[in-house]
């Protein structure tokens, strides 16, 4: 921050000293004109008119001062305009290419950031619990040991993890597991 | 393109010359060339700054502030080395190209 006040105000000493020598110039040519017997406020009219436009003068020698790259970059940008002009189904199909692509990231990922990686917004939010039924998924009745367990099912219990720690595990709510 | 590639402008060669017999300001420049060219030559004084500007950006001219005479302040720009250089180069080249162009003229 005080490096860039020190150097916007470089910028400006920079600008008046450009400023004061164009004034000094018309100030010279006036007292010239003086001595030559013109009367000082004509003269002062006459030299100010002679040297023409300060302003235009000001822009040239502001130009002489430019970053070389930023007209470097002018010329970049009028060139890709140029591009994009003289192929417009492809800059179209560029630009929404990368449209959808960045949108549709955006959406998922805003949509995964509130259910996956921030904690619900309750208070005490580390002590909700998930409560779920669970039972086997395997439908064919031969297969299990315990035909009994599918009737009752089990409820279970299970402290809703840490939301870095849930990620990649699986929930004991759809274990396949059989005790 | 490189800076010495480029045919100098008549004006910058002007300012050279005028510089290489001592220092001076925008105004004594000007002056100078009005009183040597008998009025002939009038410089023009709202790109004269950005040419002397461009001059000292390229090394070839360094200005500094100074009390003149009259007690007003005024940027003086001295000739460097390079410049005095470059001022040979460029009035050899000026002086070949007028000539080239005085016969290209007279051809009937």
């Amino acid at each position: 921050m005080k490096r860039s006040i020190e150097w916007l105000r470089r910028l400006f000493h920079r600008d008046a000293a450009w400023q004061e020598e164009i004034e000094s110039h018309v100030a010279m040519r006036a007292s010239w004109h003086e001595r030559q017997g013109i009367a000082p406020e004509a003269a002062r009219t006459r030299a100010a008119r002679e040297f023409g436009s300060s302003l235009r003068a000001m822009e040239a020698v502001r130009a002489v001062h430019r970053a070389p790259w930023l007209d470097a970059l002018k010329q970049d940008v009028r060139h890709g305009m140029r591009v994009i002009r003289h192929s417009p189904a492809f800059s179209l199909a560029a630009v929404a290419t990368l449209g959808v692509g960045i949108g549709a990231s955006t959406a998922v990922f805003s949509v995964v950031d509130l259910l996956l990686f921030r904690s619900l917004p309750y208070p005490r939010a580390d002590r909700l619990v998930s409560i779920g039924f669970s039972g086997p998924i395997d439908s064919v009745e031969a297969n299990r040991r315990h035909a009994g367990d599918r009737a009752s099912g089990r409820a279970r219990f299970s402290p809703r993890r840490r939301p870095a720690r849930r990620m990649g595990q699986v929930d004991p709510a759809i274990s396949l597991r059989e005790e | 393109m490189k800076d010495s590639d480029r045919l100098f402008g008549s004006l910058e060669l002007l300012i050279l010359k005028t510089l290489a017999s001592g220092p001076n300001h925008g105004f004594g420049i000007t002056l100078h060339v009005e009183t040597v060219s008998k009025g002939l030559l009038h410089m023009e004084e709202g790109s004269l700054y950005p040419a002397l500007h461009r001059l000292e950006k390229a090394g070839l001219a360094r200005g500094e502030w100074r009390q003149t005479e009259n007690g007003r302040r005024a940027r003086v720009y001295t000739l460097t080395a390079s410049g005095r250089k470059r001022l040979a180069e460029n009035e050899a080249s000026w002086s070949s190209a007028s000539l080239g162009i005085e016969r290209v003229l007279r051809f009937v």
